[in-house]
């Protein structure tokens, strides 16, 4: 109880520096995320987090010890190379984009799986501290990973803003935007580069499997509440970040489900699962759509046909 | 009279949770080939899904050449308006003509020779027999039109519904499509089209359904096809320019 | 030595020979399944369920407490189901696009069940890791007695998804034909558009659950979609587009597996790895000899 306490005054230095730092970063994703969303590339995130462990493990055989700014270094270069291997194959075929990218998501991790059984058949190789990026580690970040956290986060947060009306534009009508001279092809690339530096920082918090869920279900949330993009962005990051906070704080407090000795609670999907509670919400009590909302609707659509029928003469 | 091929009593639906029609009352005779005109958004689409089934009724029932649609399924062909197409996927034009078979084949029974003789002749009747190889993409927007066609023939209905047959079609394709109209009319079969140029429904259709989520106007073309029926079909929006001499009506739609 | 690197045989086990046959069997059963997923689009719906039946068999544990397929089958079969229509009521109710909606829908389910993992780490062998690779090279400890042979368990269940999916697909071709083509028309046909998606559905769940404990979810991922997407790429036609899966999907799985024995690394990984060479390899051969045909062409139309 004394830690719940000493958790949510945020007494702890470091505690508030990754608390700090994951709620950014979660608003960052969020941003990013609802202009993917809306460029109709929301699982891109997905690749480039998959593709991230073939880019660790190559940083570890590069680097040979386990540098955290090195290894999200490795993770980003390999993110890349996957966006631009699927812009390639859409490029040079007609294969479908979705196949495209289930491939990547897939063949990527397999080949991190590879590379990081090579690195622990190694003298000296253990997978520890690639494990911690599976499914994440926020707790028990150290303070210096979590400011590189947070400078990843207000980079990307800042440019999204500056250039929120190009983006804006990017995402609704990209034939007008390239009509009235805006570069919308960097601005595509700029968007892609965007969201590897979000999944990338999101690594260590939620790990590579889950870090999508930040830039897609706050986004996806915020949609059933407001079709305007200033809205959706406000709406994205305020939920981006209670669950980050609310997450991160619940697998620190909550005693251990295994007793002990257990690993305790994963701070990833504990994240996820508050987002996903609030998503929830969202899908039921939305105005306009709702499901609850809907069969309202519905029920007076129907009330209304059987009225006009009576009346017929 | 003959019996109707078509009767809607009273029909009402929705699409996407609204109502876009609204009391539909209206019969079409046998063999006759028949217009559903209307502005964008007056329901012509669903009409037509509405009448196959596909849109349920919120009120009001259809007749289909005497019976309810799924008694009379087999003997209703549909062309749709291509939207729901999937142009990549592996398959030849003749593959495509023989899904029309697959309605009459029943569970588990599989397309045989006689199918694929029956659907070359669809394809010969629709001028395509040399490209019964090729994969749908690789056809052009007119043949790809053709193509469907040929798989409502391939169906042997006695009605034809269809949505727009002759949107973005090039002038030989036109040509081919009327034609097999002809040939099917000749045949005592119903044609019923979503017709969206207005001054060529007189010479393609001898009856018309004006519609605008309430029906309009039903009948013969020849007196039901004025320009004051037109007026209220597409409200202050249309420019009518009688042409005195040859009795025709050129028309303009704004929107 | 050298003899031995050319002739992989001698070194191999009886033990490596069933892992191998259960990896073709996980390989062509969900390769022939995913190829409609692939025709559909839906491949990223491959990867959702993949990920989401997690708490299908996490539930499914918690409440019976035997690891038993059939508790799992089911639990996962459900949860697939389950993820189908939460993606397409997020995508109509937030009017965000498909990709999003399974997004949402596949990461929820997965956090979900790792959650449940962690519930039941006190009792039991389940560890979210290997649900992510799999345990292909634990398949021949597990044996199951059949007609007196004594065969991997893994390789058993397989084997009957595979019988199960030809079947299913021998009976309903054309009906899968017609709806992956053309939806509307095919509804006009009397043809049942939804029960045939909802059944395509459940097979994928059902064979992706067969297929998880042996080869984890990644694996799953590649066997359903690279097989398909790859021999997509090489014909226009859908018969032998199955067929080339299915040897695709063959080969992938029998290669990944020796070249994952050589360098003494995960087998589930080396084969994931493998189909995305492959995909990538056939993307880049079809493309040269569309240009090199195209080339071709442009002389021909010059007068020499």
């Amino acid at each position: 109880m004394t830690e719940l306490f000493r958790l949510l005054s945020l007494q702890d230095a470091s505690t508030r520096v990754v608390m700090l730092s994951t709620a950014c970063l979660a608003i960052a994703a969020a941003l990013a995320g609802s202009l993917a969303m809306l460029r109709r590339r929301a699982l891109v995130g997905d690749a480039v987090a998959h593709a991230s462990l073939p880019g660790i493990c190559l940083a570890w055989f590069v680097a040979g010890d386990r540098s955290f700014a090195m290894l999200l270094l490795g993770a980003f270069v390999l993110g890349l190379v996957s966006m631009g291997m699927m812009a390639l194959v859409q490029r040079l075929t007609k294969a479908r984009e979705d196949a495209t990218t289930a491939i990547a998501i897939s063949g990527f991790f397999g080949l991190g799986i590879v590379l990081s059984r090579l690195i622990q058949n190694q003298p000296g190789g253990n997978r520890a501290g690639l494990d911690g990026f599976l499914f994440g580690k926020a707790a028990s970040a150290v303070t210096s990973d979590a400011w590189i956290v947070l400078a990843v986060a207000g980079v990307v947060v800042a440019t999204i803003l500056a250039l929120r009306k190009e983006f804006g534009l990017l995402c609704f009508d990209r034939e007008f935007a390239a009509g009235i001279g805006r570069p919308v092809h960097r601005l595509d690339a700029l968007l892609l580069v965007l969201v590897a530096l979000v999944t990338v920082a999101g690594l260590p918090s939620v790990g590579v499997v889950l870090v999508v869920a930040l830039l897609v279900i706050p986004p996806a949330a915020a949609r059933c509440w407001s079709a305007s993009l200033g809205t959706m962005f406000a709406v994205a990051a305020a939920i981006g970040a209670a669950s980050a906070i609310i997450g991160t704080g619940l697998s620190a407090v909550l005693p251990p489900p295994g007793g002990a000795s257990s690993g305790g609670w994963p701070t990833g999907p504990m994240i996820v699962l508050t987002a996903a509670a609030l998503l929830a919400l969202s899908l039921m009590v939305a105005p306009e759509r709702g499901l609850l909302t809907a069969l309202w609707r519905r029920h007076r659509l129907r009330a209304s046909a059987s009225r006009s029928i009576g009346s017929t003469p | 009279m003959t019996q109707a091929a078509l009767a809607l009593h009273g029909v009402s639906a929705a699409y996407r949770d609204e109502l876009v029609l609204e009391r539909i009352e209206a019969s079409v005779p046998a063999a006759s080939l028949c217009a559903i005109v209307g502005p964008n958004g007056a329901g012509k689409s669903t009409l037509i899904k509405a009448v196959l089934g596909l849109v349920p009724l919120a009120a009001g029932s259809v007749t289909v050449l005497g019976g309810t649609i799924a008694a009379m399924r087999g003997d209703v062909g549909y062309v749709p308006q291509s939207e729901s197409v999937d142009w990549e996927f592996p398959i030849s034009a003749l593959e495509v003509v023989l899904m029309g078979s697959y309605g009459r084949l029943g569970l588990l029974r599989r397309a045989g020779r006689a199918e694929r003789t029956q659907a070359m002749e669809c394809l010969e009747q629709v001028g395509l027999a040399a490209f019964a190889d090729r994969q749908i993409s690789q056809l052009s927007g007119g043949q790809q039109q053709r193509v469907f066609l040929a798989r409502a023939l391939m169906q042997r209905p006695r009605l034809y519904l269809m949505d727009e047959p002759f949107a973005g079609v090039d002038a030989v394709t036109e040509e081919a499509i009327l034609r097999v109209l002809g040939a099917l009319r000749q045949r005592n079969c119903t044609i019923v089209a979503v017709h969206h140029d207005l001054s060529t429904v007189r010479d393609r259709f001898d009856h018309v359904l004006l519609l605008n989520k309430h029906l309009i106007a039903a009948g013969p073309v020849a007196t039901t096809f004025t320009a004051e029926a037109l007026q209220r079909t597409y409200g202050g929006r249309l420019a009518i320019i009688a042409d005195a001499e040859s009795g025709r009506t050129a028309v303009a739609a704004g929107y | 030595m050298i003899d031995s690197a050319i002739v992989p045989a001698p070194w191999l086990t009886s033990d490596d020979l069933w892992t191998i046959a259960t990896a073709v069997l996980a390989s062509v059963a969900c390769g022939l399944a995913g190829c409609w997923l692939v025709l559909r689009r839906l491949s990223l719906l491959g990867d959702a369920i993949s990920h989401a039946v997690l708490p299908g068999i996490a539930g499914a544990f918690l409440l019976t407490g035997t690891r038993d397929v059939l508790p799992m089958l089911l639990g996962a079969t459900v949860i697939g189901m389950v993820t189908a229509f939460m993606s397409s009521a997020l995508s109509r109710v937030g009017r965000v696009d498909r990709d999003a909606a399974m997004g949402a829908t596949f990461t929820s389910l997965f956090a979900l069940g790792v959650v449940m993992m962690s519930l039941a780490a006190r009792q039991v062998d389940l560890d979210p890791g290997c649900v992510l690779y799999g345990l292909l090279e634990f398949v021949p400890f597990d044996t199951v007695d059949l007609l007196g042979v004594q065969v991997p368990r893994a390789a058993a269940w397989l084997g009957a998804a595979l019988l199960v999916d030809v079947i299913l697909m021998l009976a309903f071709f054309k009906e899968l034909r017609a709806t992956s083509f053309d939806p509307a028309h095919a509804a006009s046909l009397g043809l049942r558009v939804g029960l045939v998606h909802l059944g395509l559905m459940a097979a994928v769940a059902a064979n992706t659950v067969v297929a998880f404990e042996a080869v984890g979810s990644i694996l799953v991922v590649a066997m359903l979609v690279a097989p398909g997407a790859t021999a997509r790429l090489w014909t226009d036609r859908l018969v032998p587009m199955l067929w080339l899966a299915t040897a695709i999907a063959a080969a992938t799985a029998i290669v990944g597996y020796l070249a994952a024995l050589r360098l003494n690394t995960s087998a589930a990984g080396m084969i994931a790895t493998i189909s995305m060479v492959g995909y990538l390899g056939s993307v880049g051969a079809v493309s040269l000899r569309s240009a090199l045909s195209a080339a071709s062409s442009r002389r021909a139309t010059i007068p020499g």
